[in-house]
C-alpha cells in the first residue's frame, strides 16, 4: 500500500463516520497520523487480547497486522474491499494526474490532502486541519466553493463499485446509455482541471499573439458578416480582434458583448480571456501624443472594466479560485498605480459580494397573491395518497419542480454539446439533471399506471395522468406535458389494448392532441409554432433546443481560415437566448411539500421491470375475459 | 381517407444511434451535399424530405433525426413508432458504438413495428484502415436481416447512395395496414397532411 491509497481510505472512513472520527481526534488531542490510522486499532486489540506474540508487538509484520485487523474488525475489511476499485480505477487517477508521464492510477498526495482539508473545512474541523497541515507539510488553502469536492470524487468511485457489489442494481433499461462504461474519462469536478482546461488547442486555430502585437484589421484577421449593413456584425475573427472589438474606443455594441460573454467558452477559456483583458488594459504609448494617448487609454480602460463588470455580474460561475485571485491582483495593481478610482471600487465591491455569495438574486417579486393550493382535508395525514390530490394541483407542483431545474441551466451548459460529451459533463449538470428527471417522471407515470391490477383502475389512472398533462399544458409547462405523455406512450402502457378500450372519447382525443403537439414531424413544426404563441412563465421542452444546437455545432466549423467562426457562436447564442427567455419569469404558486414529495421521492424503476409488469397484467395474446 | 391521401403520405424513416456517431452529419451531408463547408447551416434542418421513384411511382419519404436528444430515453419509442424504416448508425472507429447499435436493433426488433425495415450504417469509414472489411458487422446484419451500408459523412462517400437505396427497399404505398395495431396513427397522418410544407427539401430522382 502506498500513502495515496491509504489516504483515500482514511478519508472514506471519515466521510462515512464523520462525527465519530472527529470526536476520536479531538478527545485524543494528539496529532492524527493518517498513515497510521489502520495501525491504531490492532495495537488496541493486541493489548486487549494479550496474545502470545505480545513481545513482538513493535516488530510485528505488516501483513500479519492487516490480517488480524480484518479478522477482528470485519467492518474495516469491508471498507477496504469496497474502496479498492476507487483507488485502482485508472480514469479516476487520470482525473488529477497533471501530466501523462505521471503514474496514472494515483492522485497526487498533495491534491488528496487539499481535497480532504477542504472537506474538513466545510465540516468545521479546523483543529484537524491544523494537525493535518503540520503532519503533511501541505499548507491549507481556503477555497470559495460551498461544496465538498471530495464527495463527488468518492461517489464517482463508489458508483463504479456498486455495479460489482450490488447485484440488484439495474444495468438495463433507460440508464444504459449514460451509466454504462464510458469510453472516455469522466470528469465531474472541473476545478481539478485548471491546467487541462487551458490546453484545448484546435489545429485550425491561428497561433496566439499578444493583443497589442495583433496586426491591423484586414481580411486576414477579421471578416464582417455584411459589409453594407449599417450595423456591423463580425463573421470570423481572431480572438484578439474579437477582444479589440469588445473594448473598441469608438464603437459600442452591447449585444455583441452579451453574445460574446455568453459563448466565449466555445473558443477560449475564462483564464485566457481574463489575461487578454488585463493585457488590453495596459495600453501602450506608441507614437501617440500625450493628450491622445491619455484619451485612448481612458476609454479602453473604461471599456475593459465595463466588460469585467458585466462578466462578473452575469457569469460569475465562470471563475474559479485562481481566476478570482488573478482578478483581485489585477484590481490591487490598478489601485496602487492609480489610486482608488470609482471603477476599481465598483469592481471590487461587486467581486466581494459575489465571493461571499451575498447577492440576492434580483428575482422579480410577484405582487399578486399565489392562488390558494387545492389540497384535500387529509393533507397532513400520513395516509395521504396521490390519488386524492386535485389534478391541477399536481400539475402546479410538478411545474414548480420543473421550473426550478430549468431556471438553473447556464449558457455554458449548452456550448460545445457539453451534455453529450463525457469530457464536458461537469459543465452541463443542470441540463443532465433535467433530462434525468424527465425520464424518471415518464417511468414513474408508466409504473403508477401498471401498479393497478384491474383494467378499470388502470384506465382511471391513465385518465388522471392525461388530465394532469392537460393542466401542465394550461400552465405552459411543455416539459412536464411531454414527460407525462412519454410515460403514457411508454411501450409498456401503450400495449395495454384492453385498458385503452375503457378510456373515454374525450381522454383519447386529449391524448391524440398531445401527440400532435409533440410530434417531431417537420422538425417539431407544430410545437415550435405553439411555443411562439406562449407567454412566460413557460417551461419549454429542452430536447428541441439540444437538437438545434447539435445541428448548428455539427454543421458549422469552429474556425474558418484560422479565425474564430463567430457567426456560429452567434447562431448558438440565439438558441441560448431562447432558453433564457423563459428562465426569467417564475411561476407564482405555493409549494406544497406533502404533494411534491410524491413527485420527487419515488422508487426508480427500469424499463424492463415496467415491461414485465405490463406483460403480467395483460399477457400477450390474452383475450378480454382473461383479464381482471 | 381517400386513396389520394394515401399516396401523398410521407413515409417516416428514423435515424438512431449513439452520441457523436455522425447522425446529424449524415443528414447535413444529404441536405446540403456538403460536410462542414463554410456556408452557414440553417437551424432546424433536422429532417429531409425525399422522393424516390420506384417502378415509376414516387415514394415520399421523410427522414427524422433527433440528434442531441439521445439522453431523453423515454421519448425514443414515440420517436420510432409509426416509422417504416430505421437507420441505425454507428462509428466504425469506436467499437463501443457498435455495441450500442446492436442494442438499438434489439430494441427495435422487440418493441417496434414488426415490419420495420432496419439498416445498419457503418459511418466514418474514412477512418477505417483499407484492409478491414467489417466482417463481423456484415455477419451480424445477415443474421438479423438488416441492410448494411458503409458511409463517410466527411467525404460524402456512400451517403446519398444509402438514402436512395434504403428508400427503394421500403414498401411502397404502405397504407395503413401496417399500423393496424396503432390506433393513434390516423391522427399521425393528419399531422403530416397539415404540415406538408417542407423546410429543407431534397428531391432525388432515380
Amino acid at each position: 500500500m502506498n500513502p495515496q491509497k491509504k489516504l483515500i481510505r482514511a478519508e472514506t472512513y471519515t466521510t462515512n463516520f464523520n462525527s465519530r472520527h472527529a470526536r476520536i481526534i479531538k478527545s485524543k488531542s494528539q496529532p492524527i497520523q493518517i498513515d497510521k490510522l489502520f495501525q491504531e486499532k490492532p495495537q488496541q486489540t493486541l493489548t486487549q487480547s494479550q496474545q502470545t506474540e505480545e513481545e513482538d508487538e513493535t516488530k510485528i509484520k505488516k501483513d500479519k497486522w492487516m490480517s488480524r485487523i480484518f479478522k477482528n474488525h470485519p467492518n474495516l475489511l469491508e471498507i477496504r474491499e469496497r474502496i479498492i476499485p476507487i483507488t485502482q480505477k485508472t480514469s479516476f487517477g487520470k482525473l488529477v494526474s497533471k501530466s501523462h508521464t505521471e503514474v496514472k492510477d494515483h492522485i497526487s498526495r498533495k491534491v488528496i490532502l487539499s481535497l480532504i482539508m477542504q472537506h474538513l473545512d466545510l465540516k468545521g474541523f479546523s483543529e484537524t486541519i491544523k494537525i493535518l497541515e503540520s503532519e503533511s507539510k501541505v499548507p491549507f488553502q481556503k477555497h470559495y466553493s460551498e461544496k465538498s469536492r471530495l464527495e463527488p470524487l468518492l461517489k464517482l468511485g463508489i458508483k463504479n463499485i456498486q455495479s460489482v457489489w450490488d447485484l440488484k442494481l439495474e444495468t438495463k433499461g433507460y440508464q444504459r446509455e449514460s451509466e454504462k462504461f464510458d469510453p472516455e474519462t469522466e470528469i465531474n469536478d472541473s476545478f481539478l482541471f485548471d491546467e487541462f482546461d487551458e490546453e484545448d488547442e484546435d489545429e485550425n486555430k491561428k497561433p496566439d499573439v499578444d493583443i497589442w502585437s495583433e496586426p491591423p484589421t484586414s481580411n486576414k484577421n477579421l471578416i464582417w458578416l455584411d459589409n453594407n449593413s449599417e450595423r456591423k456584425e463580425i463573421k470570423n475573427a481572431t480572438l484578439n480582434k474579437l477582444i479589440e472589438y469588445l473594448t473598441d474606443e469608438t464603437y459600442s455594441n452591447t449585444s455583441f458583448m452579451h453574445t460574446f460573454l455568453m459563448t466565449y467558452q466555445s473558443f477560449t477559456t475564462p483564464g485566457k480571456l481574463l489575461r487578454k483583458l488585463f493585457r488590453r488594459y495596459d495600453v501602450p504609448r506608441g507614437k501617440l501624443s500625450e493628450k491622445k494617448y491619455q484619451e485612448k487609454k481612458k476609454i479602453i480602460q473604461f471599456k475593459v472594466c465595463n466588460v469585467l463588470r458585466f462578466w462578473i455580474l452575469n457569469y460569475f460561475s465562470d471563475f474559479n479560485e485562481r481566476h478570482i485571485d488573478e482578478l483581485q491582483n489585477f484590481l490591487l495593481n490598478i489601485e496602487t498605480k492609480e489610486g482608488k478610482t470609482t471603477t476599481v471600487k465598483t469592481l471590487n465591491s461587486i467581486l466581494l459580494k459575489k465571493i461571499s455569495g451575498n447577492t440576492k438574486k434580483d428575482r422579480k417579486i410577484s405582487y399578486s397573491l399565489a392562488p390558494i393550493p387545492i389540497v384535500p382535508k387529509n393533507i397532513f395525514s400520513p395516509t395521504l395518497t396521490l390519488d386524492s390530490i386535485d389534478e391541477e394541483e399536481v400539475a402546479r407542483q410538478l411545474t414548480l419542480i420543473d421550473f426550478e431545474m430549468y431556471s438553473k441551466i447556464k449558457p455554458s451548459e449548452l456550448l460545445n454539446l457539453a451534455w453529450s460529451k463525457p469530457k464536458f459533463k461537469h459543465r452541463a449538470t443542470n441540463v443532465l439533471k433535467m433530462i434525468e428527471k424527465f425520464n424518471e417522471i415518464s417511468l414513474w407515470v408508466a409504473h403508477t399506471i401498471l401498479l393497478n391490477d384491474k383494467v378499470k383502475k388502470r384506465a382511471k389512472s391513465i385518465t388522471r395522468f392525461v388530465n394532469i398533462a392537460k393542466y401542465c399544458k394550461q400552465l405552459n409547462n411543455l416539459n412536464g406535458l411531454m414527460s407525462i405523455y412519454a410515460g403514457l406512450d411508454n411501450s409498456a402502457v401503450y400495449r395495454l389494448k384492453f385498458t385503452f378500450e375503457e378510456l373515454s372519447k374525450k381522454t383519447l382525443e386529449q391524448l391524440s392532441s398531445f401527440k400532435q403537439l409533440m410530434s417531431s414531424s417537420s422538425s417539431y413544426k407544430l410545437y415550435r409554432e405553439t411555443l411562439n404563441t406562449l407567454n412566460p412563465p413557460c417551461i419549454p421542452y429542452l430536447g428541441i433546443y439540444l437538437t438545434d444546437l447539435t445541428f448548428i455545432e455539427e454543421g458549422n466549423k469552429d474556425y474558418v481560415n484560422g479565425l474564430v467562426n463567430f457567426y456560429k457562436t452567434h447562431l448558438i447564442s440565439k438558441v441560448i437566448q431562447d432558453v433564457q427567455k423563459f428562465q426569467q419569469k417564475r411561476y407564482n404558486f405555493m409549494p406544497v411539500i406533502q404533494i411534491s414529495k410524491f413527485l420527487t421521492n419515488f422508487p426508480k424503476m427500469s424499463q424492463d421491470t415496467i415491461y414485465e409488469l405490463s406483460m403480467k397484467v395483460e399477457p400477450r395474446n390474452s383475450s378480454r375475459s382473461d383479464i381482471n | 381517407m381517400t386513396s389520394k391521401f394515401l399516396t401523398e403520405v410521407q413515409q417516416k424513416v428514423v435515424v438512431l444511434g449513439d452520441f457523436s456517431v455522425g447522425k446529424s452529419s449524415l443528414i447535413l451531408r444529404v441536405s446540403k451535399n456538403e460536410f462542414l463547408e463554410e456556408q452557414e447551416s440553417t437551424i432546424g434542418a433536422a429532417f429531409i424530405n425525399f422522393s424516390v421513384n420506384v417502378d415509376n411511382k414516387p415514394n415520399q419519404i421523410q427522414i427524422w433525426d433527433t440528434a442531441g436528444q439521445e439522453k431523453f430515453r423515454s421519448l425514443t419509442p414515440i420517436y420510432y413508432r409509426g416509422a417504416i424504416g430505421a437507420i441505425v448508425v454507428y462509428d466504425v472507429s469506436r467499437e463501443y458504438s457498435f455495441q450500442t447499435a446492436k442494442e438499438w436493433v434489439e430494441e427495435l426488433k422487440e418493441k417496434a413495428n414488426p415490419k420495420l425495415i432496419i439498416a445498419l450504417c457503418a459511418n466514418k469509414i474514412d477512418l477505417l484502415e483499407e484492409k478491414k472489411k467489417l466482417l463481423k458487422e456484415k455477419e451480424y446484419a445477415d443474421e438479423n436481416g438488416l441492410l448494411i451500408y458503409e458511409t463517410s459523412a466527411k467525404t460524402g462517400k456512400g451517403v446519398t447512395e444509402m438514402f436512395v437505396d434504403f428508400s427503394k427497399n421500403l414498401p411502397k404505398d404502405q397504407g395503413r395496414e401496417i399500423f393496424n395495431d396503432d390506433f393513434f396513427e390516423e391522427e399521425f397522418f393528419n399531422i403530416e397532411l397539415h404540415n406538408g410544407e417542407k423546410k429543407t427539401e431534397k428531391t432525388i430522382c432515380c
